[in-house]
């Protein structure tokens, strides 16, 4: 099902986010009697969580990142914070209906961002139930092995309407991503090339590498990089040192 | 002698709280406690009244204490959709969600939403933030690449913002007594 994006005139989404967009379309306007469970998955840098911040602003959807010690007392607990700024207090069930009043009242959308923790701490049931009782539109974002892992909950997996897939950053992207980290300076294609193909798709680290490039060309008075005039120069950021052998 | 209530509460005291009532979006009786010059009972009491002409009801609890709010609770859903949707609002989501980032992260998660903002205003409001202990720089600004910065007060989803306030400075002291707001 193809939906039309609204995008704004300075930068347009990358293709994770519109990845990302989609989805929450889809599960926020499906038809009546359909779950409303969205899981958009994907290796660590994808920009997984860049594309949730844009969802959320967009949506007006409430936002948590689930933490290794949350137990689901704290999970109810942190999506009534985001929903009504004090920290609220009850037992579990008290707290499971509070959230299932004001999703439901509120109509927003519930992201859930590193959603493996979930799984982990068997909290999925508690998403599944927030989602059965609200009729609130879900989305969980988690690691490559999220839609494997869920298999596992049979219940909540037959909810799930869609899996979407974060895929590496390309070229296009990088494209825009310049216009923001490399504003005013002229990148030709051979170079962003190789920036995307040496960072691996990974939208954190082409965006420190063009925000590198662009400070270089500023010290250097350039308006305009290829690959030639950048030479041998490192197009990574933060890379990780090799093992030196001689020592 | 200044005006009395009929509970000999001066009225200028009530006034206060009143004031504060209408500045806050929710309050809790210790929060209007340290910004007026009452004792806990006086604002309790005068809270009881005010609740009994429906001009105040309780929504929710913070910990051990009673939340108020002079909004009913879906003017108060409406209010904080309002601002969380005004160019601070995204940003300061967007600086939630990420914790570590440049103004151009930010830049790239607004927008769409905020199409006129620039990284120049994201910057100016992370300076704001620096400059009260909610956000630290961990890389300066230089040869054109922006600060990095790092989420170290996360205080809930309604951004922080710079307001003018009236406020009392007492050369003899050489520091402000006094603010509306409780600022000081």
């Amino acid at each position: 099902m193809n939906q039309e994006l609204n995008i704004g005139s300075s930068i347009q989404p990358l293709r994770n986010v519109a990845a990302l967009m989609t989805l929450t379309n889809t599960v926020q306007h499906r038809a009546f009697g359909l779950p409303g469970i969205g899981v958009f998955y994907g290796h660590a840098g994808l920009g997984k969580t860049s594309a949730a911040s844009y969802a959320t602003i967009k949506s007006d959807a409430v936002y948590i990142a689930m933490q290794r010690t949350w137990t689901a007392k704290s999970m109810l607990k942190q999506i009534l914070m985001e929903m009504l700024n004090h920290e609220p207090r009850g037992t579990i069930p008290d707290l499971a209906n509070q959230v299932n009043s004001e999703l439901l009242r509120s109509g927003r959308m519930l992201i859930i961002d590193e959603a493996d923790y979930a799984v982990e701490k068997n909290l999925i049931d508690h998403i599944r139930d927030i989602h059965d009782n609200s009729q609130c539109a879900v989305v969980l974002i988690g690691e490559e092995k999220m839609p494997q892992k869920l298999r596992k909950w049979e219940r909540f997996h037959d909810r799930v309407l869609k899996f979407v897939a974060a895929e590496p950053c390309d070229l296009k992207d990088a494209k825009m991503l310049a216009k923001v980290y490399a504003a005013g300076l002229t990148v030709h294609d051979d170079l962003m090339t190789s920036i995307v193909e040496q960072n691996q798709g990974n939208s954190r680290r082409i965006s420190r590498a063009l925000a590198n490039v662009y400070a270089q060309c500023r010290v250097e008075g350039i308006s305009d990089v290829s690959a030639s005039s950048w030479g041998n120069r490192a197009l990574t950021v933060g890379e990780t040192p090799k093992p030196r052998k001689d020592l | 002698m200044g005006r009395v209530a009929k509970n000999g509460v001066a009225l200028d005291v009530l006034d206060q709280i009143e004031a504060q009532i209408a500045i806050r979006r929710q309050f809790t009786v210790r929060e209007l406690t340290e910004v007026v010059a009452a004792s806990e009972e006086t604002v309790r009491c005068h809270l009881q009244k005010l609740r009994e002409k429906q001009a105040v009801r309780i929504c929710g609890k913070s910990g051990s204490e009673l939340v108020y709010s002079a909004f009913d609770k879906q003017k108060l859903v409406e209010l904080d959709a309002e601002s969380r949707k005004t160019a601070r609002g995204a940003s300061w989501t967007a600086m939630r969600m990420l914790r570590r980032f440049t103004p151009e992260d930010v830049m790239v998660a607004v927008s769409d939403a905020q199409p006129q903002l620039t990284v120049s205003d994201i910057s100016s409001y992370c300076e704001t933030l620096r400059k009260i202990g909610y956000l630290r720089q961990t890389t300066k600004a230089r040869n054109g690449q922006s600060a990095a910065y790092v989420l170290v007060k996360n205080t809930g989803p309604l951004p922080p913002e710079k307001r003018r306030v009236a406020a009392v400075f007492d050369p003899n002291e050489d520091r402000y007594v006094w603010a509306s707001g409780g600022a000081v």
